[in-house]
């Protein structure tokens, strides 16, 4: 996550909107908010598959700032994730966050779809105080300005190690520019899918990553679609 | 107007030479820093970069400039060293790979006082003032005429930036005491306002580290010296190199605050630079990201300079670099 002093002034937006299946987590969030004079509006109902009802149902309510938790399915809010919501709202440039409990199972699948998704934050981690800088993180990236740990450059991808079963492939990466000695999974969603067949270990693939990120978590990858073979590398 | 740039980068060491439309990079470790400064300075095209030597806090950030997408590297010098298995090494060779593909970048496997001697960047020339080429082609894991190892910061490019016949910048990579020997016999001219110390501060190999400290700043004679290092990273730099260089009565500028000068972080960033700088946002600049001004002899921009003093008089607890006074 950024540093906090990167934008030490910003005010918190006056009204937030919290997206969360479990009643008892809202609650506390929305005590969280009123501690300090934030008034939570809070959207609970069934949605089933209906992302379009809901992301209706939040834009009703006139906030300008979100917050929505990952998993939304256990007490039947909704079947998709919370990062698909958040995405939906970012097409039409609403600020919103991601609450996760980062468990190992959703922390791939917030991979894949963390270049849609600007700012996450660990339900462990969440402070009220940082939410103006959350929204300017947000406002940013929808003035396609996005802050350092957001930006998107073009560089090389050392592939590490590679499990192949029978229908799943996992792939050890390694980014040079980023940290050279650790090793991260890569999801091969985010990768052109024609390249993940020819892909062997000491190949290189080439995508846009934000090498500027602090931590593994904030990674994302965008256009990996171009692959250098192992043999073309020379010293191989 | 012809400047450089030394980065805050933390651990590691970059500098950017800007002038009349040409740009050229020395070094990059790591990270996005120099990517995001470049694009927002609405650089792109780097005229020529320069590898100093194979070490991953100098080159990592070369491998982001060879594969990207927004700006253009045209020509890029470095020394090959064949006692290199590391990965960041074979990620360097991946990332030369793509540029010749690409054809989008020259890349000149040679870095010696006689190629390419010198290059022009607008007004600024840069001067090679080692590795000589016998020393170069000697490599890392030979001996030198004193039966001296040779390592990868040996063979470190000296480089030197001047603007007319003004004494300049000193970039001096991680050079030790048989890479400056070599510069020394073949009486090469080391002399600038402005050194930036090899190794980030870092102890030489040499066991007389304080030898290695009067050895070059004798040749150099600086007024001011930039340490490029990084809070908490190998205690740099070491008091066994500040108290010397401080003796000798010029200005010293760390990139970021050593955790011997002053135990926590200072958020008070009044004082910095407006370029980006690795240690701003947790405290760790000391003073940051400095420009140098080659019409000003390689100086600091006096305002900056006096705000960095006063920072350092008025909050760094312990300095390392107000020693001399106090020996008073």
């Amino acid at each position: 996550m950024l540093g906090t002093v990167e934008f030490p002034d910003i005010e918190p937006p006056r009204f937030v909107t919290i997206v969360d299946d479990d009643p008892e987590d809202r609650e506390d969030l929305m005590d969280q908010l009123r501690d300090h004079n934030i008034e939570p509006r809070a959207v609970d109902g069934r949605y089933g598959s209906d992302i379009d009802r809901l992301i209706a149902d939040v834009r009703a309510t006139g906030s300008p700032f979100v917050i929505c938790d990952h998993r939304l399915q256990i007490k039947n809010l909704a079947s998709f994730n919370g990062s698909s919501v958040i995405k939906a709202l970012g097409l039409s440039k609403h600020p919103a966050m991601l609450l996760t409990m980062y468990q190992s199972t959703n922390r791939l699948e917030l991979r894949e779809a963390r270049a849609d998704v600007p700012v996450v934050v660990s339900r462990h981690d969440f402070d009220v105080s940082q939410l103006g800088t959350y929204a300017e993180i947000c406002r940013r990236e929808f003035a396609n300005d996005p802050v350092d740990a957001r930006r998107a450059h073009r560089t090389l991808i050392g592939i590490k190690g590679i499990n192949r079963t029978y229908n799943h492939t996992e792939l050890y990466v390694t980014i040079p520019n980023w940290r050279p000695d650790d090793a991260i999974i890569l999801p091969v969603a985010c990768i052109a899918s024609d390249l993940v067949p020819q892909l062997e270990v000491g190949d290189y693939l080439l995508g846009d990553v934000n090498v500027g990120a602090k931590e593994e978590d904030d990674l994302f990858f965008k256009n990996v679609n171009e692959i250098m073979k192992a043999n073309e590398v020379t010293g191989s | 107007m012809s400047d450089v740039v030394v980065f805050d980068v933390a651990h590691g060491n970059c500098s950017l030479v800007r002038s009349q439309s040409a740009y050229c990079v020395v070094d990059a470790p790591l990270g996005a820093l120099l990517l995001n400064t470049l694009e927002d300075m609405g650089i792109s095209c780097i005229d020529v970069a320069f590898i100093s030597h194979a070490d991953k806090d100098h080159i990592a950030g070369v491998i982001g400039l060879l594969s990207s997408a927004t700006i253009q590297l045209k020509k890029l010098y470095l020394n090959p060293d064949s006692q290199k298995r590391t990965k960041i090494w074979r990620d360097l060779l991946a990332a030369v790979s793509v540029a010749e593909r690409q054809g989008s970048c020259e890349v000149i496997s040679t870095l010696t006082t006689t190629m390419p001697g010198t290059v022009t960047v607008g007004d600024v020339v840069i001067h090679v003032e080692a590795p000589s080429a016998s020393f170069a082609l000697a490599g890392s894991g030979s001996v030198d005429t004193q039966g001296r190892h040779i390592t990868s910061n040996s063979i470190s490019a000296l480089l030197r930036l001047k603007q007319g016949d003004r004494p300049g910048i000193l970039l001096a990579g991680d050079i030790d005491e048989v890479g400056l020997d070599d510069a020394l016999n073949y009486d090469r001219d080391l002399t600038a306002q402005t050194l930036v110390f090899p190794h980030h501060g870092g102890l030489p190999a040499s066991s007389d580290t304080t030898a290695f400290v009067d050895k070059i700043m004798s040749a150099v004679n600086p007024s001011l010296v930039i340490f490029s290092n990084g809070r908490g990273k190998h205690d740099n730099p070491r008091p066994e190199i500040v108290s010397p260089v401080a003796r000798k009565r010029c200005a010293i500028a760390c990139t970021q605050l050593a955790g011997r000068c002053s135990k926590s972080p200072i958020f008070n960033l009044g004082h910095l630079e407006p370029h980006r700088a690795y240690g701003q946002p947790t405290g760790a600049s000391c003073a940051g990201s400095m420009t140098l001004d080659l019409a000003e002899h390689g100086r600091r921009p006096a305002s900056y300079e006096r705000a960095h003093q006063k920072f350092i008089d008025d909050l760094v607890e312990t300095p390392m670099c107000r020693v001399p006074r106090l020996d008073k």
